[in-house]
This record gives structure tokens, sequence and C-alpha cells, in this order.
């Protein structure tokens, strides 16, 4: 019977990689957390969310809107793949995660001349990246900062520190330790979740997003995005894509996803933003395109571009798929068939 | 509505404003003469050819009113237009680039874990100890 057991970032990267990966994360939690103990960067974030909230209470309906037009805003590939958004700012209590499917179930289907391993692998990096994708684009608010100062001017500053402080704590190992004891104290906090469905009778992806607060409910709809930007690393075996996500997509390991992720999406996105392209669609169209290369091409694409050593094969691969992709969308736009001329 | 649904309004409204010219009589004419000549009980005999000329004449002007109003052949047949206007939720034009995949549904995604990590975290300290 075939088993699909865990997949660790270290036994997908090399070594060096993972140096790497950890070097940034250091760096991250200097930048995020500064010289905070951890204890009190804990008991801090606690204190925060409760004047988040009261702050929040009474503009909740408000502020849902804002955060699905923000991030419209910010990302139009949504409105271009006509996708919905329902967000919810809810009480902590609304917030109960389904388990995920068992991982050893005997029905597992054939892979064929698939190897399960790198299927999972390749989706634990996906994982990776659309947690850290949502860790950047959390701090998306400041685009709404005239609006939130008429709710209170403090929330701004608030909501940027309580990020820094919830997403600066996976960057430290010794985080777990003191969730440990939160979680002894019955003070553990899931701060929102979000998931995708695919309305077949629309032909539509509707992202799902509840959290505490604003700034947690739009890194949730950014999340949502970008789950759906993942399952373009799938095939189109249902069975096989179950199998794949059932094993991979744990409460477990969102931990290190978090704290690698990030560097993931960096390192794509500046490709994108290094180059002469300005149309933001691009820019999650260029990652789809990412997701689809094969595995061996994907792990070698994802190492390099976080080594910042991409060969020039890829580089040259990475500017075409682009510039194709900023040509489709303007055909789409202008409809104009012609373009290439 | 469709452009076709536009040309075929548009067919009938110049149909019905030329057949004013066969006037109501005429029109009525016509009809009486049509039922005449196709009534069951009607009799060869009964045909005068003077009723047959009138009522080949007031056919020939009915049908110059619907040719007038017919498309011109040479013309290419029209596709479809959209039933609905562009640009609401469900109703887009495919695009180039459409992006996910429905063949699969993904686990939801928590910000952080508690009772898997946990577990984790007990498992982590018992392995040191």
């Amino acid at each position: 019977m075939l088993h699909l057991v865990e997949v660790e970032y270290d036994k997908i990267f090399s070594p060096k990689t993972m140096t790497s990966l950890k070097g940034k994360s250091g760096e991250s939690l200097r930048q995020m957390l500064g010289n905070k103990p951890l204890r009190q960067t804990m008991s801090r974030s606690m204190a925060l969310l409760g004047e988040i909230i009261e702050a929040e209470d009474g503009y909740r309906d408000e502020l849902e809107m804002i955060a699905a037009q923000m991030v419209t805003d910010a990302y139009p590939i949504i409105d271009y793949a006509n996708i919905k958004i329902d967000a919810k700012i809810v009480n902590m209590s609304n917030i109960k995660l389904s388990e995920p499917q068992p991982q050893n179930d005997p029905t597992l289907p054939d892979f064929g001349k698939d190897d399960p391993e790198k299927l999972k692998a390749k989706r634990r990096i996906i994982n990776g990246i659309t947690q850290g994708a949502s860790i950047r684009g959390a701090f998306g608010f400041m685009l709404f900062k005239e609006y939130l100062d008429e709710i209170n001017p403090e929330l701004v500053a608030k909501y940027n520190e309580i990020l820094k402080l919830a997403f600066g704590i996976y960057d430290d190992e010794n985080a777990i330790a003191m969730l440990l004891s939160m979680i002894a104290q019955n003070r553990n906090m899931p701060g929102g979740e979000s998931e995708m469905e695919y309305n077949e009778e629309e032909e539509q992806f509707i992202i799902k997003a509840k959290a505490i607060c604003f700034p947690m409910l739009v890194h949730e709809i950014v999340k949502g995005l970008y789950e759906i930007v993942g399952t373009e690393g799938f095939g189109p075996d249902k069975e096989k894509n179950q199998a794949i996500v059932g094993a991979v997509d744990k409460l477990s390991n969102e931990p290190n996803d978090l704290r690698f992720g990030k560097f993931f999406y960096d390192a794509i996105s500046k490709i994108y933003n290094d180059s002469d392209i300005e149309d933001a669609r691009v820019r999650e169209l260029f990652f789809a395109e990412v997701y689809k290369l094969d595995e061996n091409d994907f792990f070698s694409f994802v190492e390099n571009v976080v080594n910042d050593e991409l060969t020039s094969a890829q580089l040259s691969w990475a500017t075409g798929t682009m510039k194709d992709i900023e040509k489709d969308l303007k055909k789409d736009d202008t409809g104009l068939e012609d373009l290439d001329e | 509505m469709t452009k076709q649904q536009l040309l075929e309004t548009i067919r009938r409204v110049i149909k019905q404003e030329l057949n004013e010219a066969l006037t109501p009589e005429e029109q009525k004419e016509l009809e009486e003469l049509e039922y005449e000549f196709t009534s069951d009980v009607r009799h060869d005999s009964a045909i005068s050819p003077s009723l047959y000329k009138r009522y080949k004449e007031l056919k020939a002007k009915e049908a110059k009113t619907d040719e007038a109003a017919a498309p011109a052949p040479s013309k290419p047949k029209e596709k479809p237009g959209p039933v609905v206007a562009p640009g609401k939720p469900g109703e887009k034009q495919k695009p180039r680039r459409p992006l996910g995949n429905p063949s699969v549904k993904p686990a939801p995604k928590a910000t952080m874990s508690e009772a898997e990590m946990l577990a984790k975290i007990v498992k982590r300290f018992k392995s040191k100890k």
C-alpha cells in the first residue's frame, strides 16, 4: 500500500539553500521583532489585538468591504479572473478549522509515472509561497490609511505592529515553546482562516476568508487568492490531487511554510519587479506558469531563484513567459488579435 | 436584444410599413379571395378570370413588400451576439489566461495552528528528553 509521509523543507532543498533560508529568517526576525524577548512579544500582541478588536467594533461591515476592495485594487488579477471574495470579520470562536483528510487513505490512487514524493514536495513549496504572499500582502492596508484614520487615527500603527508581531514569531524557533505556554494557559488564538471554492455553475472561483480583525482578514484574502494560483501546480487527476492535498495541507506544516515561504515569494516576485512590465496581473499569472513546470524544473527554478543563481536559460524562460502573458492580457483588454506584429 | 433579434424586428417593422401600401380594403379583398380560392366548397367555375387577375395583382403587391423586407441574399449570416451585457460575474468572455485549476480542493489554511502544533511540540520536547 502506498503511504504518503511527511515532506520537510530540509529534505527538499540542499544544505546550502537551507542555510540561506535560515539566514534570511534570522534577518527577518530582527526586522519584525527587533530585540524584544519572545514572551514580551506575545503578551504585547495579545494586548494589541484586544485594542484593535475594540476599535473595529461597529465598523466591521465597512472594514470587510474595504478589505475586499483593497485586495481587488492591489491584485487586478482578481477582476481579470472573475474571482469572487466573501470576507468576514468574526469572533475568535467562529474560526474552527476543519481537519484535513487522513493521509494513509487505503484508497490512494495509482500515481503511475508520477512520483508522489516529488508532487508532495512541489505542493509544500507552493503552500509556502501562498503563506509568504499573504504575509507580504497583509501590509497593503496602507493603501486605505486615510479612511482607517477616520475610524481611529491609531489603527494603522496598531495594524502594522500586530502584523509584525504575529508573523515575526515564525522566524523564531523558540516561538513554538512560547506557544506551548500560551496553549497551556488556554490563550492560544487562531487569527483567521481562508479557503477557496469553485462554483461549477458560474465557473467562478470564490475566496472565503474569515479573520478576527481587519489586517488579518486582508492577509486571509490574499492567502485565498494565492491558493487559487497554487491550484495551477496540480494536474487534471482529481484523485491524485486530493491525495497530495491530504498529505501536505496540514496545520503542522504551516509554521515552517510561514517561516520560509515569504523568501520563495520574494525571490520569484523579484523577477517580475525587476522586469519592465507594469501590468500587475502578470505577477500572479507568472507564478501560475512557474507552478506548471514539471517537478524537476520547478525545484531547480525555485532553488536557484532563492539563491539568486538563475541560469541564463531559466532567466530567459522567465522573461519570455512574462512577455507572452503581457501580450495575451493586452489582446484581452483591447480585443485586438494582431498585437504580435 | 441580440443583433439578430434587432434585424428581425427591423424587418418586421419594414414589412408592416410596406404592407400599409396594401390598403386595408385591398388587404381584406385579398384575404377574401384567398379564402374563396382555397375553400373546400369552392367550385372552379366560380372563379372568374377577372377575380383571378385581381388576386394575382394583390399577391404581386404583397410579394413585393415581403421581398423589400427580406435580407439581402449576399449578406453574410450574422453570428448571434451575447445574450446578456458583458461585465457581470460569470458572464465575462473567457480570458486567454484563465487562472485556477478546478480539479483540486485544497484544505483550508490557518494563520496559527493549535492542536497539531501542541502535539508536535510535545513530541519534540519528549524526544529531547
